[in-house]
């Protein structure tokens, strides 16, 4: 990541963050028109469907599939971090229980802990099956006979070198 | 109409900037602190939140518009604070055999924030009485 210059690191950051505002900001608005804004459904949906999200693509980005690290940047820290909130959640729920509606706002925050746990790790758990359907898929283009024989090609292919698919998937669960 | 397009740009740039300023201040901390506890997140997420209270504190006492409260609580903090990654690094932490570690980094970011929230938004109401 360090490789990166800090103008492009940034300017990932800012672009995702400035899409991910954006779409929080319409989805709240969206989801408070068609469930009312007696209990905070936006924001709990909002973060949700993030934590879920950033979980997938971290695995993706773990194992250099479909994510660089600029595109990483873009997503997960600038889009997702600034699409989920936790200052709107503290607010929500200090009012729920300021109108002393403690069973709402218990509600509220167990759903967040307890659900914002639970959506990590079943996107953690989608990303590794996406992968494993993409690995499958490699192989099997992998493994697909060659229609010219070897002595016309010029140099080694290396099939392994075109698989985009290095062991690093693994590394994150040795650590 | 023009407003409210105005108002959506306001908040997707300022939502920009607080990912941008959420991303510094989360290198610099991580890099000044060793171990493995996320204080970056943590001090980024207790400290928007006392910053949405003092606003919407303020808001309330009309010292603040509410295009502006809009603009910083919803743009500004919104992409300031996260709770995607807060909670991604709970998971990290209690899968990684820290189990105590994350639990307690989730459930004191959560009573932290709610608290800071709450002296915020008193804090906005004593210095405008």
């Amino acid at each position: 990541m360090n490789t990166l210059s800090t103008r492009r690191r940034l300017l990932a950051v800012f672009a995702g963050g400035f899409c991910g505002a954006l779409a929080r900001a319409l989805l709240s608005v969206l989801i408070q028109s068609h469930l009312g804004s007696g209990w905070p459904y936006d924001i709990l949906l909002i973060n949700l469907s993030g934590a879920l999200l950033l979980a997938f693509c971290t695995v993706l980005a773990d194992a250099t599939t479909l994510l660089a690290p600029t595109r990483r940047l873009f997503v997960n820290v600038g889009f997702i971090g600034a699409y989920t909130t936790f200052s709107s959640l503290a607010m929500g729920d200090v009012l729920l229980l300021a109108h002393g509606d403690w069973l709402p706002a218990f509600l509220y925050l167990i759903l967040s802990i307890v659900g914002g746990c639970i959506v990590i790790l079943l996107g953690d758990w989608l990303g590794q099956l996406f992968l494993q359907r993409v690995r499958h898929r490699a192989h099997k283009v992998a493994s697909r006979p060659l229609t010219r024989p070897l002595s016309d090609q010029s140099g080694v292919v290396d099939i392994d070198d075109d698989l985009l698919l290095p062991e690093q998937d693994a590394r994150r669960w040795r650590q | 109409m023009l407003v409210s397009l105005l108002l959506f740009t306001g908040v997707g740039i300022a939502g920009a900037c607080g990912s941008v300023a959420r991303y510094l201040l989360g290198r610099i901390i991580m890099e000044h602190m060793k171990g493995s506890f996320p204080w970056g997140t943590f001090v980024i997420n207790v400290t928007g939140a006392w910053c949405i209270g003092l606003v919407f504190a303020l808001a309330g006492q009309h010292v603040l518009s509410k295009e502006l409260q809009t603009v910083l609580a919803t743009g500004f903090l919104g992409g300031y604070t996260t709770f995607s990654t807060m909670h991604w690094e709970g998971v990290q932490l209690m899968r990684g055999g820290r189990r105590f570690q994350g639990i307690f980094y989730l459930i004191v970011t959560y009573m932290l924030g709610l608290s800071m929230e709450a002296v915020g938004m008193w804090l906005g109401w004593e210095i405008t009485r």
